[in-house]
């Protein structure tokens, strides 16, 4: 009776280690995920059309996912703040909200690309610009119109002349019962320099 | 055969307890944080996320992790409509946290008809009536409700007794009464109709609607217009942003009335942002201010630090808790649900309408929550408060089901 008590209780270990964990178990601790901007790419503009008509465009914020540990982790969600700056300010105003569900696995000790598409149009920037950016806007003196017009047809030469910012980020990544949820802050600029 | 035996036990044993696991409860949330809302919606947003990170914490639904599927519409009602199509057909949400007036207004035969429960931050006065709108619920004191305890409130504790309005009451004259709205935004209209029957009911003398654009930067032509009609107090129908700009207009131009703001227009922006022509301001508060004292209040500032630490705590709001209260409020009735085995949109509801002065908003400054199969209404106590050395404060609480128990009844679904 004993042996069988005993039996049954490896089995149920054995068993359980086996449908509860994806991949092995750590075997050390190297560390939280780090996610960095890479680039932002242009990914689709249309033509110019004057305000309140919007003009729609399409960004790609291209991260690198580091996962230094040693064992798959689970991209839950993830979530962004994307700001382009005034020019001639030096300041970011928020213009959208990224987010996604997307659930990818990063493979262990490895840096992988992820590609994050936000599809931005003028009548939403020039909303976002009257509404939470207006302290800042009111306090730079700037134009809301003009300022979302130049923004749109200075992008579209593709040579990125303001910067752009991926800030307030919050990705959630899952090691599916290794070690808990992961919470990883990140914020980047584009261009770097 | 033992052997067999054991293993077979071993392996459901597993199956169960993974299955237990990886169960998970689908939420959707729509959330505005770049449109014409998102001066409040934006930190709603957060906070909505950071409660439910909280909630799976601590256990989620009786062990099942809530996944929360939150997107912003921008506060464009066709996108709203799209979003909640994906909510219910790929997301396959259990319910809703919904966000406008207009969308929501906009999505309640669908989601009556879905049977989706949906808790949504329009406090719409029209959503509280489950005869029309059975699974409509929302999280604070409806819009109607909160504006007839306003200006009661304002009648009985400033026009009767500040002296500011002596003369004029001393003559005997009506206060003379108007609001500023934006005429195209459901959010802003929602109330009116009550608020001037009880205007109407107090004896107000009533001017005409001005419209002020919830983006507006510029209100100088309605100040005017209130002026030229005398405005003892104007009601501000439109959030923080666009109510700001009127109470500065207003002080430049020395209209001299005074000012009430729907809850959504009124929290710790509103000084900032109005400087000292928002001293005295009245307006409603659904909860606690993120600055005040409150029994959530450590578990509220852990989370903003953990989930959103690029954003400053200085500049978090009141519905950074509201989103609090919101997930607080519908995973409570989830777990209700799924202890009875119904954890679906009916069980949901069922859930909902068996809260009887439930106290679990106390914890973040809202009031005890009581629904009925018949009625809706979150609450019939309204809180007052009032912009004091530049911080809104509370100043007191009227129970309007208390102060009209004839008329109670007959404003359901106002």
């Amino acid at each position: 009776m004993q042996r069988l008590f005993l039996m049954l209780l490896i089995m149920i270990f054995g068993i359980s280690g086996v449908m509860g964990c994806a991949g092995l178990r750590p075997t050390d601790d190297t560390g939280k995920p780090k996610i960095t901007l890479e680039r932002v790419d242009l990914m689709r503009m249309a033509p110019w059309v004057e305000l309140p008509a919007p003009t729609l465009m399409a960004m790609g914020f291209v991260f690198n996912v580091d996962n230094p540990s040693s064992y798959p982790i689970k991209l839950e969600n993830c979530k962004f703040s994307v700001l382009f700056e005034a020019p001639g300010k030096n300041e970011f105003m928020t213009i959208s909200t990224a987010t996604v569900y997307d659930q990818i696995y990063f493979a262990p000790k490895s840096v992988s690309q992820y590609r994050v598409v936000e599809f931005i149009d003028s009548g939403g920037v020039m909303r976002a610009l009257l509404i939470p950016n207006r302290p800042a806007v009111v306090r730079l003196g700037l134009e809301v119109n003009p300022l979302t017009k130049e923004w749109f047809t200075k992008i579209a030469t593709g040579e990125f002349p303001f910067k752009i910012k991926a800030g307030e980020g919050m990705a959630v990544f899952s090691s599916e019962g290794a070690k808990g949820d992961f919470f990883v802050p990140f914020e980047g600029i584009f261009p770097k320099k | 055969m033992r052997i067999k035996m054991v293993i077979a036990i071993s392996f459901i044993l597993c199956f169960f307890s993974s299955l237990a696991l990886s169960q998970e409860v689908r939420v959707g949330a729509l959330q505005d944080t770049t449109g014409a809302t998102s001066d409040v919606g934006k930190d709603e947003a957060l906070g909505v996320r950071e409660a439910t990170q909280y909630f799976n914490d601590t256990g989620g639904i009786n062990g099942k992790r809530i996944r929360l599927f939150q997107y912003d519409y921008g506060y464009r009602v066709p996108e709203a409509i799209t979003t909640y199509k994906r909510f219910r057909d790929y997301d396959k949400v259990v319910m809703v946290l919904g966000w406008g007036t207009g969308d929501t207004e906009a999505l309640s035969p669908t989601i009556n008809a879905d049977k989706m429960p949906y808790l949504s931050s329009s406090f719409s006065g029209h959503l509280c009536d489950p005869k029309k709108t059975p699974y409509n619920f929302v999280y604070g004191t409806d819009y109607s409700t909160n504006a007839r305890g306003a200006i009661t409130y304002w009648f009985e504790e400033v026009w009767k007794k500040d002296p500011k309005w002596k003369e004029l009451r001393d003559k005997g004259t009506k206060p003379k009464f108007v609001c500023f709205i934006d005429t195209a935004s459901p959010y802003a209209t929602a109330p009116i109709k009550a608020i001037k029957d009880q205007a109407t009911i107090l004896g107000f003398d009533i001017g005409p609607d001005q419209n002020v654009s919830l983006f507006a930067l510029d209100t100088k032509s309605q100040v005017i217009a209130a002026k030229g009609f005398g405005a003892n107090l104007v009601w501000h129908g439109n959030t923080t942003m666009s109510v700001s700009a009127a109470v500065k207009d207003a002080s430049a131009l020395g209209l001299g009335a005074d000012h009430i703001v729907n809850n959504w227009g009124f929290d710790e922006n509103l000084p900032k942002l109005g400087g000292p022509a928002a001293e005295g301001v009245i307006g409603l508060l659904g909860c606690a201010l993120f600055i005040d004292e409150y029994p959530a209040k450590s578990r509220v500032i852990e989370y903003a630090k953990k989930l959103n630490p690029g954003i400053p705590l200085e500049n978090r709001l009141i519905r950074t808790v509201q989103g609090w209260v919101k997930v607080g409020m519908a995973v409570e009735a989830m777990k209700k649900a799924d202890k009875a085995g119904k954890l679906n949109g009916p069980g949901i509801k069922d859930a909902f309408e068996t809260f009887k002065d439930w106290p679990g908003l106390k914890e973040y400054g809202g009031q005890l929550v009581t629904l009925t199969p018949t009625d809706h209404r979150y609450s019939s106590i309204v809180r007052v408060a009032r912009v004091i050395k530049g911080k809104p404060q509370t100043i007191g609480e009227i129970d309007m089901k208390a102060k009209f128990p004839d008329r109670w009844a007959g404003w359901l679904g106002w």
